[in-house]
């Protein structure tokens, strides 16, 4: 007779990791189904897929993992890759993406690791925008520092303290704050304590270290996870491959926390699964993917899925999981396509609906000095202050990431400074002291605007199928006033910073790679910020909302539906770690409570 | 590949040590077949990506891609010489410049 697991787990990335680590705790049985693959379980797979990264012609988050047909991954819309038209998009281009694989989205992260205003879990109410959450930041700030603790956060509470976070007293993160890098200090010079206005209310800003997922210093009694390095279906590492885990354990300076940090130093969640799978008590099936919810009445009663023997062929053998509790995370969109294709549609039709991402408006120019570009984590720093405030009844407010990596994002760079001076005829010494003066001068910002939950932004099921046969997700999505108003004020803002700051301005919508927007006469450049919520949002009530705090689901007494996509709204943080930090509570809650009829 | 040898053999043998930037440019760069040819070399040099040549040169000269290109890009990637060009700075997820290096002020070119 086929085992009947304590939990079934749809998604082997973040939020799947840590409720399978919880559980086993708890002494559950527990069986995570992962669609892709687990190449990132031996370090050795993993130096492969950096060889991978170093072949590919476009350096997207997606590059160094090959793509897999049967369980396909969105590319930058646009490129010409397999990827880039997985989503069937309706509107503008959505421009993120995800990773399907064991690891998830970790697998490319940046690392930020933000926590969310407090006034972001209730801009209904306060400021008439977007949906209040059904929790608050209160609720969940113990989970923060469970989060931060999983994670291995490297940042100093006495930067962090601001816009109303708050943090319990002698309480500081696991590891010291990443050093500033060079142009963060210069920036600050320049920038500390002067003043913008946003609707008419005056803020005061300051260059911000950012926390993140990345190995550090660390502090009393925290011992940073370096590498992973398993044995086949994650079993317990041999001696040699321990040798692994010894790297990783702080950062070198890749500057390649997106795509791939080649050693690890950089949180991913396999980090999360090796450790459940180290306790015992957890099945992982990679390579199998969830292809049905069962339910019969209040109740899911198995998951069927497709178990292929390899990326290369479509050829699988169909499963049925069995369960008391379930749970998907397969990421926002994934889990609304598995819901929709199950016949999962809650009567108010919300399933799919309120999808977001923070639209990034790109800003890049020349520091009148070198500063240091290329070096360094991709980002150190940021401005915060514009993220929260009475403004935010008016238009989106947004935080300030600031780059390391010089023009990397905004024009491809040095590959594009490179075809421009060669097309302008220089070559020799004087192509030479061309890089040598703009490289190490170049400076950009992003400007992570805030995009209220719209009903009209959606997945859905779209008609074309993947390799075994499941239907592609279809997205509908585009930019609203609230969204575009705030792109006009970061760019007035962005160009105070650039004035005060004497950087020469060379935003180009011609040179910028990004997807281009008309707004007020203006033309902006902005890309995807690999973020996603909405799709199915917590709420206070089955008649708006898809689950309860707890990622419960309203409708079936023995299903969850975790991570990003149960965000009502994300504010301006950055979305993992509060992700994070809701797997820890649906975990605790799903222990206590595997049912619950309502 | 072998005329443009043969080109900078011209160039060596007509033009003088100090001259040879002007010879590059009259018989090599200005030169429609060469020209083009000899940019895209120096790109490659640069980056290890190969760019594509215009729909007229390649009418005209063929265009060979070749099938390898992702395996020679995984080689040439962290050789390109724009990496080398200024202080410092480095390829992406090689030659990391270790922990905290990126708050030094950067060595000037």
């Amino acid at each position: 007779m086929e085992e009947i697991f304590d939990v079934v787990i749809v998604g082997a990335g973040i939020t799947g990791a840590i409720i399978a680590a919880e559980a086993a705790d708890a002494d559950l049985s527990v069986l995570v189904l992962e669609a892709g693959t687990d190449q990132a379980r031996t370090f050795a797979g993993y130096r492969e897929q950096l060889r991978t990264f170093y072949g590919a012609p476009f350096k997207t988050p997606e590059a160094p993992y090959a793509y897999n047909p049967n369980a396909p991954e969105p590319d930058i819309p646009g490129l010409p890759t397999p990827g880039a038209d997985y989503f069937v998009e309706k509107g503008i281009p959505f421009g993120s993406t995800y990773a399907r694989a064991a690891g998830g989205t970790t697998l490319h992260w940046l690392g930020t690791c933000l926590r969310m205003l407090p006034e972001d879990f209730d801009t209904r109410s306060r400021f008439e925008r977007g949906l209040d959450w059904p929790l608050g930041y209160d609720d969940l700030e113990p989970d923060y520092r469970r989060a931060e603790l999983e994670i291995g956060v490297s940042a100093d509470v006495a930067d962090q303290k601001h816009l109303g976070v708050e943090f319990p007293p002698g309480y500081d993160y696991p590891m010291e704050r990443i050093p500033p890098s060079y142009l963060d200090e210069w920036l600050g010079t320049s920038l500390n304590g002067m003043t913008v206005e946003l609707g008419g209310e005056s803020l005061e800003l300051l260059v911000r270290n950012t926390p993140v997922g990345r190995n550090s210093t660390p502090r009393a009694g925290y011992k940073p996870v370096g590498a992973v390095d398993h044995g086949e279906g994650f079993a317990p590492p041999t001696v040699g491959q321990a040798l692994a885990r010894d790297l990783g354990e702080r950062c070198q300076g890749n500057s390649a926390c997106v795509p791939i940090c080649p050693v690890q130093a950089k949180y991913n969640a396999m980090k999360t699964l090796t450790r459940a799978a180290d306790r015992g008590g957890v099945t992982i099936v990679t390579q199998a993917v969830a292809s049905r919810v069962l339910t019969s009445g209040r109740k899911v009663t198995g998951i069927e899925y497709l178990r292929y023997e390899s990326p290369g062929s479509p050829q699988a053998e169909k499963h049925l999981a069995r369960g008391r509790a379930y749970v998907l995370a397969c990421h926002a969109v994934e889990n609304v396509k598995l819901m929709l294709v199950s016949g999962l549609q809650a009567k108010n039709g919300l399933v799919g609906a309120y999808l977001q991402d923070h639209p990034v408006l790109l800003r890049w120019g020349l520091a009148p000095k070198q500063v240091g570009a290329y070096r360094g984590p991709l980002s150190t720093a940021g401005i915060e202050d514009m993220r929260g405030g009475r403004f935010r009844a008016r238009h989106a407010p947004f935080r300030v990431e600031l780059g390391n990596d010089g023009w990397l994002w905004p024009t491809g760079a040095p590959d594009s400074n490179v075809a421009e001076a060669v097309a302008e005829g220089q070559f020799g010494s004087a192509l030479r002291a061309t890089m040598r003066d703009q490289l190490g001068r170049q400076l950009r910002m992003g400007f992570l605007i805030e995009q209220p939950p719209d009903v009209q932004n959606r997945i859905g099921l779209a008609s074309r199928r993947d390799a075994l046969g499941l239907p592609r997700p279809a997205l509908t999505y585009n930019l609203d006033a609230y969204v575009l108003d705030g792109m006009t004020a970061a760019t007035g803002v962005a160009k105070k910073l650039f004035a005060r700051a004497g950087i020469e301005d060379h935003t180009d919508p011609v040179k910028g790679l990004g997807f281009k927007q008309q707004w007020g006469g203006q033309t902006f450049v902005w890309a995807g910020a690999g973020h996603f919520a909405g799709g199915h949002c917590m709420g206070a009530s089955a008649g708006d909302s898809i689950v309860d705090s707890e990622q419960r689901s309203w409708d079936h007494d023995n299903l969850f539906v975790a991570g990003p996509g149960s965000m009502p709204t994300m504010g301006t943080a950055n979305p993992t770690l509060t992700v994070a930090a809701l797997a820890f509570r649906t975990a605790r809650n799903l222990i206590a409570e595997p049912e619950r009829a309502r | 590949m072998p005329e443009l040898l043969s080109a900078w053999g011209t160039v060596e043998a007509r033009y003088p040590p100090g001259l040879r930037e002007k010879g590059l440019r009259e018989l090599i760069l200005s030169e429609q077949r060469l020209g083009p040819f000899a940019r895209a070399l120096l790109q490659l040099w640069y980056t290890g990506v190969w760019p594509p040549m215009s729909a007229a040169w390649s009418l005209e000269n063929g265009n060979h891609r070749d099938a390898e290109e992702g395996s020679l890009l995984a080689i040439g990637y962290p050789q390109g010489l724009v990496w080398r060009a200024a202080v410092g700075i480095h390829p992406q997820a090689v030659r990391p410049t270790g922990f905290g290096s990126w708050a030094l002020a950067p060595e000037e070119g």
